[in-house]
């Protein structure tokens, strides 16, 4: 990444990181008086303020100390970032675009995408309505991975009929052998 | 003493299923080495899900067997592709590479197999000699000096690796820390921050983490790179006259060795630094104290043995503090940590009281990866030629199967499929924006280590902090961290701005 884009990014995870850390440390500080999360009406006082006497023994103190180091960082990202260059002038129209005309943003889309569907969609499906050998209980797996990678070679692959061809043996040899030695031979399960 | 019960040990895994078990192992740690894209780190941490259910003689062999072969690896796409198949061998590929061009690959690749294997062997004695003994001051640690011990690992991990901005190395490790507080607290049983949600009650799977940072990035870094097509130099029988003779290349350059040796069990032993500092540091300090300096770059024969040298010595340097004081001396002995705990053996100062072969048993280990790393690498070096070429395109997607398998194969929940995908996306655009994986990973294996710690101190000393300051072994360590950060901001560094923070 150049380096101006590099510092633009910081810009924005420093912020984001800003506010994680104040997450966990207003979260770890409810911890102190109320560490195992119980309703705040049913908590007396003096509960409260023995829980806040023996601090030290609080499961919100480490927490609370790495959030306020992480706030620190993340200050000190922001102030770097602004010093070498960086600017709030991200959210301009013709940025945005040029971010989705990126070759690497396109590329990257596919692939998180392609592995999500292939995560929470076509695996729990597969599992659900696919099961009609119930001894071979990887054909649900076996089927949801041959679609997903024969999606995925051949959106990457060259386009040519041999290369298809290739790919889909490719898919299925692959999707036949971690079935195969995982599922049947080494006995671990299959999502 | 040591020597004795790593050779007990050593025979005691003269079984011919374990010796194939290894061979095959080290075989495949070789290939996943070699395989740009693909780590020892990611090797390891697949092979710990895919191999839970195995007995846990052959677990423990393959893990060993993957880790020697992935660090010996890189070298040979180093050498032959001028890309270095690990970080590690990133220095290798300076050399590696003039040589192969002018057609001795196959030499550099023998010299920088005598040279790994060489290095781990110095790591195994190491690790045999300096562990038990290590074991008996670890003893001395109370809560106060794990803790300043554990913190100071995630400190220095994020100052050394970080390719960008120290303070990125910083954040890194205080995430993982954060996400290390997910899940039920273990001194009084609270849940923290696990957003309602049952699964991460348990906290955050460290496998499934480790898979989805280490994993599935490369499978979205591999497509996004252009598809070039590489040239691999031919592994192709040299003129006699011209042959690199290896046994006296290596008498020729032992005072490399010697230091690159140290070099590299020094670095290793440092918490989560790892292979390729090791193998870096062992290359530089080469250069520096050479005769020739002016040959470094042009195919150094010392500039190929001493980064091979240094990164494998650094598997022992990192297996000491793993397994005598469970803080992981590299990215790949993080992920055996957690390959130990789920198989419940737990490293620490007490390992030599509850399971007091265990040391020489992994040494021995090491030693018979050492050997079959030397059988394979007669026999692979030609065809590795051929598996280099097998693109992208068809392994990669492989690659993220295989990381959803071993994910669910622990502990059989969907969740942590879930871990996977989102650690994954997550590591990717951090290492986009410049942030390593290894300060994250250990602050997320060390984590759960600190708070403990830190709160059983206090607890023992009634809330009085001047616990950590008072005891001499903390005091140190607490001195050495102020250090670390006052150097970090005093003398800051400009460093380059890189877009692969692959680990070995």
């Amino acid at each position: 990444m150049k380096k101006e884009t590099l510092r633009r990014a910081d810009l924005i995870f420093s912020i984001i990181l800003m506010l994680v850390s104040i997450w966990f440390g207003v979260k770890s500080i409810l911890l102190f008086s109320n560490p195992f999360s119980k309703d705040w009406d049913i908590i007396t006082q003096e509960e409260i303020d023995r829980n806040l006497s023996e601090w030290f023994k609080s499961p919100g103190l480490i927490p609370l100390i790495f959030s306020f180091f992480l706030l620190v960082c993340s200050i000190v990202l922001l102030i770097t970032a602004i010093k070498q260059g960086a600017r709030f002038d991200f959210f301009k129209k013709e940025k945005i675009l040029a971010l989705f005309k990126n070759k690497e943003f396109h590329t990257a889309s596919i692939v998180i995408g392609l592995l999500a569907i292939y995560l929470f969609i076509m695996l729990p499906i597969s599992r659900k309505y696919l099961n009609f050998i119930p001894r071979f209980q990887g054909l649900p797996f076996l089927i949801a991975t041959f679609i997903y990678l024969s999606v995925f070679i051949i959106i990457f692959n060259e386009k040519t009929k041999k290369k298809i061809i290739t790919s889909l043996i490719v898919a299925a040899c692959a999707s036949g052998f971690v079935t195969i030695s995982f599922g049947v031979v080494a006995k671990i399960l299959l999502p | 003493m040591g020597l004795v019960e790593l050779i007990q040990q050593f025979i005691g895994l003269m079984d011919i299923k374990v010796i194939i078990v290894m061979l095959l192992a080290t075989t495949l740690g070789v290939i996943i080495g070699a395989l740009p894209g693909l780590t020892a780190t990611m090797g390891i941490a697949l092979l710990t899900g895919l191999t839970y259910s195995l007995p846990i003689e052959y677990t423990f062999a393959i893990l060993m067997g993957i880790y020697v072969g992935g660090i010996y690896g890189g070298s040979i796409s180093a050498i032959l592709l001028n890309i270095p198949g690990t970080a590690s061998a990133a220095a290798t590929a300076l050399e590696g590479h003039p040589l192969a061009l002018e057609g001795k690959a196959e030499s550099a690749i023998k010299l920088t197999r005598a040279a790994s294997i060489f290095g781990t062997l110095v790591g195994v004695i190491a690790l045999a000699v300096i562990a038990p003994p290590l074991t008996t001051i670890a003893l001395k640690f109370q809560s106060a000096e794990y803790f300043m011990l554990a913190l100071f690992g995630v400190l220095i991990c994020g100052t050394i690796v970080t390719s960008d901005l120290t303070i990125k190395g910083w954040i890194g490790g205080l995430l993982g820390l954060l996400l290390s507080c997910v899940g039920m607290d273990k001194l009084h049983g609270a849940s923290r921050f696990d957003l309602g949600m049952t699964p991460l009650m348990g906290g955050v799977d460290m496998i499934a983490a480790m898979i989805g940072f280490y994993a599935i990035p490369e499978v979205i870094k591999a497509f996004r790179r252009s598809q070039e097509k590489v040239e691999v130099a031919k592994v192709k029988s040299e003129v006699k006259t011209e042959k690199i003779k290896i046994f006296r290349e290596l008498i020729k350059n032992i005072r490399v060795i010697i230091q690159s040796s140290l070099i590299g069990l020094g670095i290793g032993a440092l918490p989560g630094v790892g292979e390729d500092v090791a193998a870096w540091v062992s290359y530089d300090a080469a250069k520096k104290s050479s005769k020739h300096p002016e040959k470094y770059g042009k195919g150094s024969l010392e500039g190929i043995i001493a980064p091979e040298v240094g990164n494998n010595a650094a598997i022992g340097g990192a297996t000491i503090p793993l397994l005598t004081l469970a803080v992981p001396g590299s990215p790949p002995a993080a992920v055996l940590l957690g390959a130990f705990m789920i198989h419940n053996i737990k490293p620490g100062p007490m390992i030599m009281r509850d399971n007091p072969t265990f040391i020489f048993y992994i040494a021995a280990l090491i030693l018979l990866a050492v050997i079959a790393l030397w059988l394979v690498g007669q026999v692979i070096a030609k065809p590795m030629s051929k598996i280099l070429k097998v693109p992208t395109v068809y392994l990669m997607p492989v690659i993220s199967i295989l990381s959803v398998v071993g994910a669910y194969a622990i502990n059989m929940r969907s969740f942590d499929i879930a871990i996977v995908f989102v650690f994954g996306v997550l590591g990717y655009f951090l290492d986009k924006m410049g942030y390593s994986p290894a300060p994250i990973v250990l602050g997320l294996i060390l984590g759960k280590m600190i708070d403990e710690n830190f709160r059983r101190a206090l607890i023992v000393s009634s809330g009085d902090v001047s616990v950590f300051v008072t005891r001499p072994i903390s005091l140190i360590f607490f001195v050495i961290i102020v250090i670390t950060i006052l150097r970090s901001f005093v003398f800051k560094k400009k460093k380059p701005v890189a877009n692969d923070h692959t680990p070995a």
